[in-house]
């Protein structure tokens, strides 16, 4: 169904030269980064191949763009075609340079360094933002959401971390149903691309609630079991600051179930409260302030970016960027049906009946 | 009862009921310049901060009773997570005259790392700062990242820049020569008018280190606990308000020398340049979840409002008011140096 010549694919180069633990967590079993591919070829034909490079950043990088005069915690420097950043994050923090920014976008450099601690966060805080960057440029729009696939087109499911979206998506394809993906669905053209491979586990938010999980639920397997045991025991020693979740391999755990894409066609917006209730005519400006806020939450680094090149009047096709995004969601969300559910804090077996009905 | 009361330029009057002990007195320090004894019924607006729990009779009230988020009549509950300090905090009539702010967290944690170190700090940042900048935009009022200072005259002059560049740095050389201290990292601003706030140079700020040549280094954590317990006050005059007559925004750059890359009136690029600056201000941080922000953010993402953009359109018309003013714009060097005086010194 899914051949590899369907695939597009963002490569991205891994130098040799990188330490260990950071190619040891870049490389999938081919060798590759098998998270970064696109399924549907035939609908991103107008976009090139992109090439992402990531290599460690040396002394001489800094000294050719840096000045001496910031010595703080936090700072970004902008120059033509690219920026240094400085950054901290709780323990850890680490250096990173972004070079071949320009309008082109097909071929940029990533250039990292930091200590231990930060190989769990600037994957997530800057390569990521940096990914998120790359895809907006080519209109390819990240929405935190739930997509899931119907007989119609394709459900987006927004909410707020923690309302139950895997819960619903889990649900969902233990029923023998397909679907997108289950936290980031990328949108373009307005359809859903299947671009995640994995759903995020975690599996102590739904301890107690024997009710959540359906018993048809396929029984995690070891690596996924081992998994979670070090997420708890990394939990404990760091007082709850570092945590994870297992990712469940979608093609193991549910095969088959990865629609190809579809139009979107209903937008719903979860929201918790005492009792189920459905209100079928939603607001459009409410949710694409939702949607909006919820997109500025994810990509602040980007925001910080942005307005560094409106400052220094470097890299001025970025100015544009947080425009042009706000433009793809408004074409969305008036293309589309929206409903608003407000579903109880425990989430049930009868909840997710409820819920399907909408979905469908 | 302990009460704090603090009276903000006669525009805002914050209450703060029942204030928690802690070792380094941020918010007294930042804001003391603002503290009296008394209420004062002239303000326009007042806020009143209280620890624990919100009375049953307004908790019943909140519908959507989620875990990290929830509203009801003219109220907003929301859950604050930031590694192992959680809190819950309730925001009641936000959008009217009279605003009141629960706090509470779980009994155990206070006793805990960071809080037991500064409890006021953190509740400061987190909840009354961003509370305070809500009101004050409310009320037509923006907050400029920039140092100001004003001469005897009330005439003000407005140093807009990045943090790192050299604002402080400046300020100070400024102060040397006579003129009066109006704010060298934040400024109310409305229309032409400057107020100070808080009113605490932000050399008091733990990771710097003021040395004699008048340049600031950046200090390791040991170093800078050890100059919390030694700090001393430096002296300067200090001025309420003024008006802006001059412009100077500084920018980074890689060169040796600093040097002026614009000298005019301040014009549409100016403003789009110093709108990134106070953008940036409130984007600087990667790992708190507090500042103005995140807070208009987090109002956007959950309740659906559009707090984000219609602040920066009202800023920015704030800014443009500026236009026609002089302006410098000047990129500072690698070395600080007393070429950045001489460029930077302004026609008043």
């Amino acid at each position: 169904m899914h051949g590899i010549d369907n695939k597009k694919i963002i490569t991205l180069k891994i130098s040799p030269k990188l330490p260990r633990f950071v190619r040891k967590r870049f490389q999938g079993n081919d060798g590759f980064l098998s998270r970064i591919s696109v399924h549907g070829k035939d609908l991103l034909k107008n976009i090139p191949d992109i090439s992402l490079s990531l290599i460690p950043l040396t002394d001489d990088l800094i000294k050719k763009h840096t000045s001496n005069t910031q010595k703080i915690d936090c700072f970004y420097n902008f120059f033509d075609g690219g920026f240094y950043e400085k950054a901290k994050y709780k323990f850890s923090s680490w250096e990173s340079m972004i070079l071949g920014l320009n309008e082109s976008m097909d071929s940029v450099t990533y250039a990292v360094r930091g200590d231990f601690f930060s190989q769990w966060v600037w994957p997530h805080r800057t390569l990521g933002n940096l990914v998120r960057l790359l895809f907006t440029h080519w209109r390819v729009m990240p929405v935190h959401a739930g997509a899931f696939a119907n007989d119609n087109g394709a459900t987006l499911m927004l909410a707020p971390s923690g309302t139950g979206k895997t819960l619903t998506i889990i649900n969902w394809l233990c029923r023998n149903n397909q679907f997108y993906s289950d936290d980031q669905s990328y949108i373009y053209d307005g359809h859903v691309l299947p671009l995640a491979r994995h759903i995020s586990y975690w599996s102590h938010r739904y301890k107690g609630n024997s009710d959540a999980i359906p018993p048809t639920m396929p029984p995690l397997q070891y690596a996924e079991q081992k998994r979670l045991r070090n997420a708890k025991i990394l939990r404990m020693l760091s007082f709850g600051h570092v945590g994870f979740g297992a990712s469940l391999d979608v093609e193991k755990y549910w095969p088959g179930s990865v629609a190809t894409p579809k139009p979107v066609t209903k937008i719903i917006i979860l929201q918790k409260a005492d009792s189920f209730s459905i209100e079928e005519h939603a607001s459009t400006t409410e949710a694409i302030n939702k949607i909006m806020g919820d997109f500025r939450f994810q990509t602040l680094p980007i925001l910080r970016w942005v307005e560094c090149a409106r400052l220094t009047k470097k890299n001025v096709f970025l100015t544009e960027w947080e425009h042009k995004c706000r433009n793809m969601i408004v074409k969305l969300v008036n293309n589309s049906q929206l409903i608003k559910v407000n579903i109880p804090s425990v989430y049930s077996q009868d909840i997710y009946s409820k819920l399907e009905n909408v979905i469908k | 009862m302990k009460k704090l009361y603090f009276n903000i330029h006669d525009k805002i009057q914050l209450t703060w009921k029942n204030p928690l002990w802690s070792i380094v007195p941020d918010f007294a320090v930042k804001y003391g310049y603002f503290q009296q004894a008394e209420f004062n019924e002239n303000c326009i607006t007042s806020i009143e901060i209280n620890s624990g729990k919100p009375p049953e009779k307004i908790l019943k009230t909140i519908k959507c009773s989620a875990e990290r988020f929830g509203y009801g009549d003219d109220i907003i509950q929301s859950e604050h997570i930031h590694g192992r300090m959680r809190w819950t905090v309730w925001i009641k009539g936000l959008n009217s005259a009279n605003v009141t702010v629960w706090y509470d967290f779980p009994f155990f944690r206070r006793f805990q790392w960071p809080w037991i170190m500064f409890p006021d700090h953190l509740i400061g940042l987190h909840i009354v700062e961003p509370v305070l900048e809500y009101k004050f935009s409310q009320l037509g009022i923006h907050i400029l990242h920039s140092a100001a200072l004003a001469n005897h005259n009330g005439d003000g002059i407005l140093i807009s820049g990045r943090g790192g560049v050299g604002k402080t740095t400046y300020m100070m050389k400024l102060l040397r020569q006579g003129w009066k201290y109006l704010s060298d990292d934040l400024v109310l601003c409305s229309g032409h008018k400057l107020y100070a706030y808080p009113l605490c140079a932000s050399f008091f700020d733990y990771f710097y280190r003021f040395e004699q040549d008048e340049t600031i280094k950046s200090s390791s954590m040991i170093g800078a606990l050890k100059h919390v317990r030694k700090r001393q006050p430096i002296s300067f005059s200090v001025a309420d308000s003024a008006e802006v007559k001059v412009i100077n925004l500084l920018i980074a750059s890689n060169s040796d020398q600093s040097k002026i890359i614009y000298d005019g009136k301040v014009g549409e690029d100016v403003v789009d340049r110093m709108l990134a600056v106070d953008k940036l201000e409130r984007l600087n941080f990667t790992d708190i979840e507090e500042l103005y922000g995140r807070f208009m953010i987090q109002l956007d993402q959950v309740f659906g409002s559009n707090v984000w953009e219609s602040y920066w359109d009202s800023h920015k018309q704030n800014l443009a008011t500026f236009k026609n003013l002089p302006c410098r714009i000047i990129e500072v060097g690698k070395q600080m140096d007393a070429g950045l005086l001489r460029l930077a010194a302004c026609p008043l």
